[in-house]
């Protein structure tokens, strides 16, 4: 009895050893045929007739595998280092070059992969040229924000060490860009860059410390790269850039919107960009007021931030003449939806030009009428998901009337396509204190009222006397209580 | 008539029946279906996917199932993909052993899964984040096939990437 179980165990040893080498050798077929799946389908039959083996007695594993786990310690059959190589490579894109010089430690296949990643974007800095006795890199090796995920950041000494030494020859060959964060280049060492590196592409980085242009009035600043900012240089200031970093450090990201605060009041123009929650309220906490914002744009990701109420305390909202929104893809119409985005466009009531981009598929007629801005006489519209041009016929919105309750918008754009509608044309007759509505449905008013009871709000806020409704015109009788409009003329 | 299931056989011979939008979160085995059926499926499509162990292939039809609405960010916009937070979901979902998280990442990768073989490898690197040679060599068991003296001489030649 007991050599009948010992046997059974040495069996399932084998099997279990059998499968080890096959499974690493299938992942590494595996890479090759996975772009066609017809392939793959063959490889998948080729799989199964490679494991017969293993198959036909997989019933033995499953059931003794029990007691297996008990008698062996789990083992790992996958390593992280027989991977296939474009998951070695995305996992270390996902690295910075303190945890890649780490990984290449471990052993040589990984050192293998580590100098790829390691030399293949390089960032320059000349630490000197700034005045500073800081000759290392000023990185931190826990910062983990795009910009150390993709790039190995060293300073002008090592760079030209690096060029120099002949056990570097190899691996100069694995860089693919350079970026200098500097640019004061002799012709010489431009011209050795060209010999010693003959397939890498150079771009140069204006540094925020370089001199300004004297008509400095725009700037952008990215989170990732947020050192040695002069605030003082900024006074001249009217448009401001931000890009946060959502995975960066919250603290950073603070201190960004700390550093502009004697410069808000002055701003007329300002993007946030990749902004979370976290951010509005910090802005908020620092009662800052942007008193003289008159355009506003806003790019962020839902999951990032859910809930945009708090802008109505940062901004005086109902003096926001432009507004952009990007809404990108992490966004449905269940999350529009959450996001109750009705709530700010009703504020934006002095608004003149929309800017508005979707990735997602939303009914934008029905966005556009959370707008009640009578002074709107620009709308942009990018519709960027798929199948959007199916929903570009600008038919739909101009059946759906909405339209028509910007009476005095001039420009209509559709995936920057400018567009030209008749209907633009009776805007004259009708003057600014009317819209004109055309309803495709039967002919029946008491139809065209429930449509009409169903932007109620929309009309009865604006400041439109009359309304027009398939060659119909109404009055607007904003005395009655409940009333929107009564026939005055057939 | 209800809607045609996807049948998914793993290689362990187990079948999972899904609806075809869960399946279809893999984009080889939506190209399967689009190629073998241009006019749409009629019927039950079984499939075999004989790479995948059947607790693997569960695991990865739960992520399916639970991100069947979820729209992800564009494949070639790497900046979205690099700077997209993992989802509290999802790291839930990768709390398992090493093994299982290779063979999730091999299985999305197979499936052509982006999204999950994104998530995958972002939970590996952050493995690997912050953690010493030695440090890594015992998380992931990987044995050190370095003398001493090339180890050493890595060490010195990794300087020009460290220095500060």
């Amino acid at each position: 009895m007991i050599t009948l179980v010992e046997l059974c165990i040495i069996i399932v040893f084998l099997l279990l050893v059998h499968e080890t080498i096959i499974s690493r050798y299938t992942h590494k077929l595996k890479s090759d045929l996975e772009q066609q799946h017809l392939l793959a389908l063959n490889y998948t039959n080729n799989g199964s007739s490679l494991s017969d083996k293993s198959k036909s007695s997989s019933s033995i594993v499953t059931t003794t595998s029990n007691i297996i786990s008990h008698i062996w310690p789990e083992r790992n059959l996958i390593y992280l280092d027989s991977l296939p190589d474009d998951i070695i490579f995305q996992i270390l894109d996902n690295l910075n070059q303190f945890d890649v010089i780490n990984l290449s430690l471990v052993n040589s296949t990984m050192y293998f992969y580590c100098m790829h990643r390691l030399f293949k974007h390089i960032v320059v800095y000349n630490y000197d040229s700034y005045g500073s006795d800081q000759m290392g890199i000023c990185v931190q090796p826990g910062l983990h924000t795009k910009f150390y995920l993709d790039y190995t950041i060293i300073n002008k000494p090592t760079f030209l060490r690096l060029m120099n030494l002949d056990q570097f020859q190899t691996k100069r060959q694995l860089i693919k860009k350079v970026l200098f964060y500097f640019t004061d280049f002799s012709p010489e060492f431009k011209h050795s860059l060209n010999q010693m590196l003959p397939y890498t592409k150079f771009h140069m980085y204006q540094h925020y410390k370089s001199p300004l242009p004297y008509t400095f009035n725009h700037f952008q600043i990215n989170s990732m790269n947020n050192f040695g900012i002069d605030y003082q240089r900024l006074s001249d200031l009217t448009e401001l850039n931000l890009n946060f970093d959502p995975l960066g450090d919250p603290e950073a990201n603070r201190l960004i919107i700390d550093g502009f605060t004697s410069i808000y009041g002055q701003l007329k123009a300002i993007k946030l960009n990749n902004f979370s929650t976290e951010i509005l309220d910090h802005f908020k906490s620092l009662k800052v007021q942007f008193k003289q914002v008159k355009s506003l744009s806003l790019n962020f990701d839902i999951r990032l931030c859910k809930n945009l109420e708090v802008l109505n305390d940062i901004f005086h909202l109902d003096q926001i003449e432009s507004f952009e929104i990007f809404l990108n893809k992490s966004f449905n119409v269940m999350t529009l939806d959450q996001l109750q985005l009705h709530h700010l466009n009703e504020k934006l009531i002095n608004l003149k030009s929309l800017n508005f981009t979707t990735h997602c598929q939303l009914r934008y007629y029905d966005y556009l009428s959370s707008f009640i801005s009578p002074h709107l006489s620009k709308i942009s519209i990018n519709l960027k998901y798929k199948n959007a041009p199916n929903h570009l016929n600008p038919e739909i919105l101009f059946n759906s009337g909405i339209l028509s309750l910007f009476p005095n918008i001039e420009i209509l754009k559709f995936n920057n396509q400018l567009f030209q509608h008749d209907k633009f044309n009776q805007k004259e007759k009708y003057a600014l204190n009317s819209i004109n509505v055309f309803f495709k449905t039967d002919n029946n008013d008491a139809q065209y009222y429930s449509i009409c009871k169903e932007y109620h709000k929309v009309i009865y806020d604006s400041r439109l006397k009359y309304l027009v409704m398939n060659d119909c015109q109404y009055v607007i009788d904003r005395s009655i209580g409940g009333g929107i409009c009564s026939t005055i003329m057939q | 008539m209800s809607e045609p299931k996807v049948i998914m056989v793993s290689s362990d011979e187990e079948r999972f029946k899904v609806d075809q939008v869960v399946a279809e979160k893999s984009v080889t085995i939506k190209n399967m279906i689009r190629d073998l059926n241009p006019d749409g499926l009629t019927e039950d499509f079984e499939v075999p996917v004989s790479t995948i162990r059947a607790n693997v292939l569960s695991k990865v039809l739960e992520w399916c199932e639970h991100h069947k609405t979820t729209v992800f960010p564009d494949e070639d916009d790497e900046d979205a993909k690099k700077t997209a937070p993992i989802e509290e979901w999802d790291r839930t979902f990768f709390r398992v052993d090493q093994e299982m998280l290779y063979e999730i990442i091999l299985a999305a990768n197979f499936l052509n899964i982006t999204p999950l073989r994104d998530s995958g490898c972002k939970i590996v690197a952050e493995m690997i984040r912050g953690k010493s040679p030695e440090e890594l060599r015992k998380v992931f068991n990987i044995t050190n096939d370095f003398t001493a003296e090339e180890e050493a001489a890595i060490r010195r030649e990794n300087e020009w990437a460290e220095d500060r």
